[in-house]
């Protein structure tokens, strides 16, 4: 109050010299038309183009972005007035015309001494958006058009009409096949299924919708359905089987979380369970192994194991999190928050950190799993006194520690001492800088700890040491997976296994349970600005009795309900557009992972919310599989209109078929598959030898380092963000790997094997046996022609002659693309 | 392959067309610019400022002493920067040439170039260890996810050989950090390609397939796939990957020359240091990358790994330098002859530089990472040589005159090759990335 007075004061002291402050402000008269001259045009609104709003007045008290623009009562050291008087380097506000005048620059002064008057009806406090992702979904009536059977075609009919465009006609039987085959399995259609097929097609009159059907069900059936899915959703998640960064350690048990992905997809999982068990896993009562892999998603975080900050190697990993969970369900650009408030989307820099206290409690971990076969087998196999030298190793460890931490302690200052005991949300920003500097002291590699111990103490610990190192060589591992894991949420005691790596994330149950989602200041994790509440972003609508989020609506397992609650308007809308991005080659939305206000608008608003209510009331994604599936729309063929591509050429309004070249992994399963050589083996642990002929699914996922084919045909390579959409660029270097590289040659040369084996020396009998195997089509008379005159011109080498043919063929782009 | 364009392929082909091009470029560089390659060489590791580009002399007074207050009081305090047991370097420096800039007897080769060099002895960020600080080098964050600076050239500018990759690596000493090369969220054609010595992957004939066979072969398949194309009418990407087959096929047969040495004098390959057991390998390195400057590749990553002394620096740095001194000095002077100097921006320097003070100082005294401030060097491409940009304090530990972070040196290349970095813009994830997109300005005092 003393303060106050005295800014007053001065504030009035200064008039005489510089302009008459109005003794009583009134917001809406003195204050309001500054603000709309001369900030307004870049600090209101959501379209923001500078970081901060001033129509807020949260914003304005630093709520929001944990930066206060003033301090109420005190004008003086308010940064808003710094900033328009010029005392901020280089931040001279308005940067449009000239400065304030001194006049105005007092009314603002007054403003904030008098208590920073508002007018919550010129400028109300609430988020509200009328952008249309942020709305309920509601289940569109399906327009009657009269020759649109499937409620899918009908939609896209309408848009058809709208715009003047007329649909392709079905593709030939063959054709539709092997698309929908690719398509689910990821795998060619084979020779003798084709043939039945068709075969069956050209009789089959008014049965043909059953016989799509049954092909259909026949695919989503096949355990290759999941593999090839699966793998989508592994892009979204971000997937990986090493840490990144420096060390890159690898997650050896990474794989089950691959695993239960494409088993959730073969058993097509109910959409609510999909989503609980990935976000809320350790939560779900009662427990289960499977809902503890599926918390692999969360922790498919990049985790630094050489980073002594640990305040940022904890950090870094929620921020991987939040960024990923809100991409992956929610279709927002949530990182763009981290450091200041959305730009574009109603989302502010608080709701980035109150999401983040979903996390916060948890982290990932090996943990331990119960299936009692597992521990069966690894206790068979477990050499005797592995435990006890274990034991004996890690006591005689933290013995060694706890005095290096001592010496350590006995250096500090009584301040760093007494900034180091309290919890991090309680110091003030001098005591974390203190504690945060007096921390990185205690950082040390394993050698200094040792050299703490005496000599007896040293021998001890080297005998078991080397003990333990002995025995792991050949033993089992505990059944584990890397999953997410909190103790202060879960209500399973789960058993959490060792990290590796030079500073591993430390585990404290202590720690977990107390800790709160802080904001950052700039995103800066040593830039503590305040203790949020958790809860999901403001502007998203809250099921009828629930708040966003907060006291007692803060656990995981409260965040995975509210994204599968049926008012949720995002969830179940994202999920449904990528099932379509990935059979039509383009969602609905083209910015799959943008719903926000500059994401692309949906192309049939209806369909998508129809698609989405589907999904809602059936929780089938097989269900909406079939729905697509079936429609005429997917079974167009992919000739070209002039006159429809001069209206739509990118073809949004699905008036053909867009052919698209197979991803990395698809392309290669194509080759092992025609040429025999698949290992069609189902699971288990990855293989970091590319020569494995399983499928592509199973190399090792090693972040920046994946496999050579997988660099090459736009396949994941960092695997650090959510993969939205893959990408399809041609370079020279990827016909060099299709035609010299080794696996390319063995592929080539299984099929001539093949072939040769199945139709003798024929050529003609040849030439068709190789376009049933891989196209899953009959030659026609000019391709017979070419291919009996490649024959003869390598007539003089004969023996080889076969093999290049197979490899010409297996290079065609007919069989790179789905058509 | 423009007259292609007109063979019944509309507009709507075109853009898709190019794609398959390597040399496709994004925008049109400032016409006076004068760099139109890089050649970066990167001594990873983090070789030590004080030991190579920037001389203390009271570090030396200081030798086993502590840091003096008044400069302690500058120096971040960040995990691996002790304030004791300082440790003077054992080299000596040496003034070269006109500028009589001191460079230390570890690289007299080098040196003799100081008047082509220009020093940035202020070079700073804030990350000790390796990786990210090698991230923070080379893609501008410490998080290792965004495209390396040799991508955002090439999808920039292109390339203007379509018989060899526009964006190429070569290693020594070090399996490397992919990230380094690494395309981030822009298309994989811009990713570097790591070559070996003996030329680009796959591009030769495998044994037992002879060359009449590829080209029946090949010939074959560009006749079905033009038959395909046929009822697909307009569909650029079927008919780029057609292309691709044939700039394959010209890699294969055309691109080997490249890496051909055979064909270079006796006097070039010993200036370089080819046929000595120490220079060989970065020797011929280098000299490829001249050849490869010569057929317009736009960005050669050199990778010499093995700078990180932390125990024994002397039996580290001094071997380190040799290997790379005369093939360096070597690359300078043959690029000078022949005028591709000019055309060309040379850039030297790790991840970091390490600490003033010693670490393992009772057995081989070796120094920890630092990243507080430590020398990078510029040469060619329209850059000023002769002359020194920024200092450290007076025994080396933190920059404090005219700091230079990563993001400046990436602007700065940009710059160099007649880029502005606020207009390389890659839409991605439905937001405008720029290389530079974390800040970073132009050095205009490197350019002349």
């Amino acid at each position: 109050m003393h303060r106050y007075l005295l800014t007053f004061l001065c504030c009035v002291g200064a008039a005489p010299i510089h302009a008459q402050p109005p003794m009583k402000i009134d917001f809406r008269r003195d204050v309001v038309p500054i603000l709309d001259a001369r900030c307004f045009s870049c600090h209101r609104g959501t379209d923001a183009t500078a970081s901060y709003r001033l129509d807020l007045r949260a914003e304005l008290l630093g709520e929001t972005t944990g930066k206060p623009l003033v301090k109420v009562g005190d004008s003086a050291n308010s940064r808003l007035i710094h900033a328009v008087q010029g005392k901020i380097p280089n931040k001279l506000m308005p940067r449009k015309g000239p400065p304030l005048v001194p006049a105005e620059i007092a009314v603002l002064r007054a403003w904030i001494d008098q208590g920073l008057a508002w007018d919550d009806t010129l400028f109300p406090a609430a988020a509200k958006s009328d952008h249309w992702a942020f709305q309920s979904i509601r289940a569109p009536v399906v327009p009657k058009v009269n020759e649109a059977a499937n409620p899918i075609d009908a939609f896209i009919a309408v848009k058809h009409r709208e715009i003047g465009l007329t649909p392709a006609p079905p593709a030939d039987a063959r054709t539709q096949l092997r698309r929908v085959t690719l398509d689910l399995t990821g795998l060619p259609v084979e020779a003798s299924v084709a043939e039945q097929f068709v075969s069956t097609w050209d009789h089959a009159g008014a049965r043909r919708g059953e016989l799509w059907k049954a092909q259909i069900n026949r695919l989503l059936n096949s355990p290759h359905y999941g593999e090839r899915w699966g793998r989508h959703w592994l892009d979204v998640a971000r997937f990986a089987e090493s840490e990144g960064y420096e060390s890159n350690h690898l997650r050896a048990f990474a794989w089950r979380y691959r695993d239960w992905v494409v088993r959730a997809f073969n058993d097509d999982m109910p959409f609510r369970d999909f989503v609980r068990a990935q976000i809320a896993g350790d939560e779900i009562v009662p427990h289960s192994d499977d809902n503890i892999i599926a918390t692999g998603f969360l922790a498919s975080a990049r985790l630094s194991s050489n980073e002594e900050d640990r305040l940022r190697q904890r950090n870094d990993i929620h921020v991987d999190i939040v960024n990923t969970t809100a991409s992956a369900f929610l279709g927002l650009t949530m990182q763009c928050a981290q450091c200041h408030n959305h730009k574009f989307d109603p989302i502010t820099a608080r709701d980035y950190y109150r999401f983040m206290g979903y996390f916060v409690k948890g982290q990932p971990a090996n943990l331990a799993l119960r299936n009692p076969s597992l521990w069966k087998e690894y206790e068979a196999k477990n050499p005797k006194g592995f435990d006890e030298a274990l034991k004996e190793r890690d006591t005689m460890f933290a013995l060694g520690q706890e005095r290096k931490y001592e010496e350590i302690r006995k250096g500090l200052s009584p301040n760093q001492i007494r900034a180091l005991a309290l919890p991090r949300h309680d110091r003030t920003p001098d005591e974390d800088k203190l504690a945060r500097e007096a921390d990185l002291l205690f950082q040390f590699t394993a050698g200094h700890y040792e050299r703490m111990l005496n000599a007896n103490e040293k021998k001890r610990y080297d005998v078991a040491k080397k003990t333990v190192a002995e025995l792991e060589k050949t033993m089992l591992e505990k059944p584990q997976t890397f999953g997410y894991f909190s103790p202060a949420t879960s209500p399973h005691a789960v058993t959490v296994l060792p990290m590796k790596g030079f500073y591993p994330l430390p585990y404290s149950p202590k720690n977990l349970a107390g800790a709160k989602p802080i904001l950052f200041e700039a995103g800066d994790v040593h830039k503590p600005a305040f203790v949020v509440d958790t809860g999901w972003p403001r502007v998203l609508p809250s099921p009828a009795g629930r708040g966003a989020g907060g006291e007692g609506n803060s656990s995981r397992l409260d965040l995975a309900n509210w994204l599968t609650n049926e008012q949720n308007p995002l969830t179940a809308r994202v999920y449904v557009n990528r099932v379509w991005q990935y059979h039509f080659g383009r969602g609905l939305v083209a910015t799959t992972s943008d719903f926000g206000v500059k994401g692309a608008p949906p192309t049939h608003p209806e369909l998508l919310d129809w698609l989405a209510a589907e999904l809602l009331r059936t929780g089938s994604t097989k269900h909406i599989h079939r729905l697509i599936l079936s429609s005429n729309g997917y079974r167009q063929a992919s000739a070209n209109d002039p006159a429809n591509a001069k209206r739509d050429p990118d073809n949004r309004y699905l008036w053909r078929w867009s052919p698209r070249r197979l991803e990395a992994e698809a392309l290669r399963d194509s080759w092992l598959a025609v040429a025999g050589d698949l290992d069609r083996a189902i699971g288990g642990p990855s293989s970091a030898d590319d020569k494995t002929t399983r499928r592509s699914l199973y190399l090792l996922q090693k972040r920046d380092l994946p496999a050579y084919h997988q660099r090459l045909f736009d396949g994941l390579i960092a695997m650090t963000e959510s993969c939205v959409k893959r990408e399809t660029t041609t370079v020279a270097l990827q016909p060099l790997y299709l035609l010299n590289s080794e696996f390319a040659l063995a592929r080539a040369k299984s099929l001539a094997d093949r072939i040769a084996k199945s139709v003798g020396d024929d050529r003609a009998k040849q030439i068709t046996a190789v376009y049933r195997t891989t196209l899953g089509r009959e030659p026609d008379e000019r391709e017979r022609t070419l291919g009996l005159r490649f024959f003869e011109r390598l007539a003089s080498q004969p023996d080889n002659a076969l093999t290049q043919y197979c490899q010409a063929i297996l290079n065609l782009n007919e069989f790179a693309y789905i058509e | 392959m423009l007259a292609r364009a007109g063979c019944g392929f509309g507009l709507l082909a075109l853009a898709d067309l190019l794609k398959a091009n390597d040399a496709r470029p994004t925008l049109a560089p400032r016409p006076d610019a004068k760099a139109r390659s890089v050649i970066f060489l990167f001594m990873g590791g983090g070789p030590s400022q004080v030991d190579t580009f920037d001389p203390k002399p009271l570090l030396t007074r200081l030798h086993g002493g502590t840091v003096p207050a008044s400069i302690a009081a500058s120096i971040p305090r960040i995990a691996r920067s002790p304030l004791n047991d300082l440790f003077g370097s054992p080299y000596r420096f040496n003034r070269h040439g006109q500028s009589g800039i001191e460079v230390s007897e570890i690289f007299p080769h080098i040196a003799r170039h100081v008047d082509d060099l220009c020093i940035l002895r202020s070079c700073r960020h804030d990350s000790p260890i390796h990786a990210p600080a090698e991230y923070l080098a080379t893609t501008g964050t410490q998080i290792g996810d965004r495209p390396s600076i040799g991508a955002w050239v090439h999808y920039g500018l292109g390339s203007v050989n379509q018989n060899l990759p526009g964006f190429i690596v070569m290693k020594a000493g070090e399996t490397g950090r992919p990230v380094a090369w690494a395309s981030g969220f822009l298309p994989a054609r811009h990713q570097g390609t790591i070559v070996e010595s003996t030329g680009i992957p796959h591009a030769s004939l495998p044994t037992g397939v002879r060359v009449d066979e590829r080209e029946a072969q090949l010939d074959l398949l560009d006749q079905l796939n033009r038959r395909h194309l046929e009822r697909h009418a307009g569909n650029g990407e079927l008919e780029a990957r057609i292309r691709s087959y044939e700039l394959a096929f010209r890699m294969q047969t055309v691109g080997p020359e490249a890496f051909d040495l055979a064909r270079e004098t006796h006097e070039t390959k010993n200036l370089y240091g080819i046929g000595n057991a120490d220079t060989n390998e970065f020797g011929t390195m280098c000299l490829l990358a001249r050849r490869f400057v010569e057929r317009g590749v736009r960005f050669i990553q050199l990778r010499s790994g093995g700078w990180d002394a932390h125990g024994n620096l002397i039996a580290n740095h001094t071997p380190q330098a040799l290997k790379t001194d005369k093939p360096i000095a070597g690359l300078l002077a043959d690029l000078k002859r022949r005028g591709l100097l000019d055309q060309t921006l040379i850039v030297w320097g790790g991840e970091f530089g390490r600490t003033p003070a010693a670490e393992n100082r009772e057995v081989n005294p070796g120094r920890n990472h630092s990243p507080s401030g430590y020398s990078m060097w510029l040469s060619g491409g329209g850059v000023k040589g002769g002359q020194v940009i920024g200092a450290t304090d007076p025994i080396g530990y933190a920059a404090i005159e005219r700091p230079i972070h990563p993001n400046d040196l990436h602007a700065t290349i940009l710059h160099a090759l007649g880029v502005n970095q606020h207009r390389l813009v890659y839409r991605h994830n439905n937001r405008n990335e720029l290389a530079t997109v974390n800040g970073g300005e132009v050095i205009g005092e490197v350019f002349a």
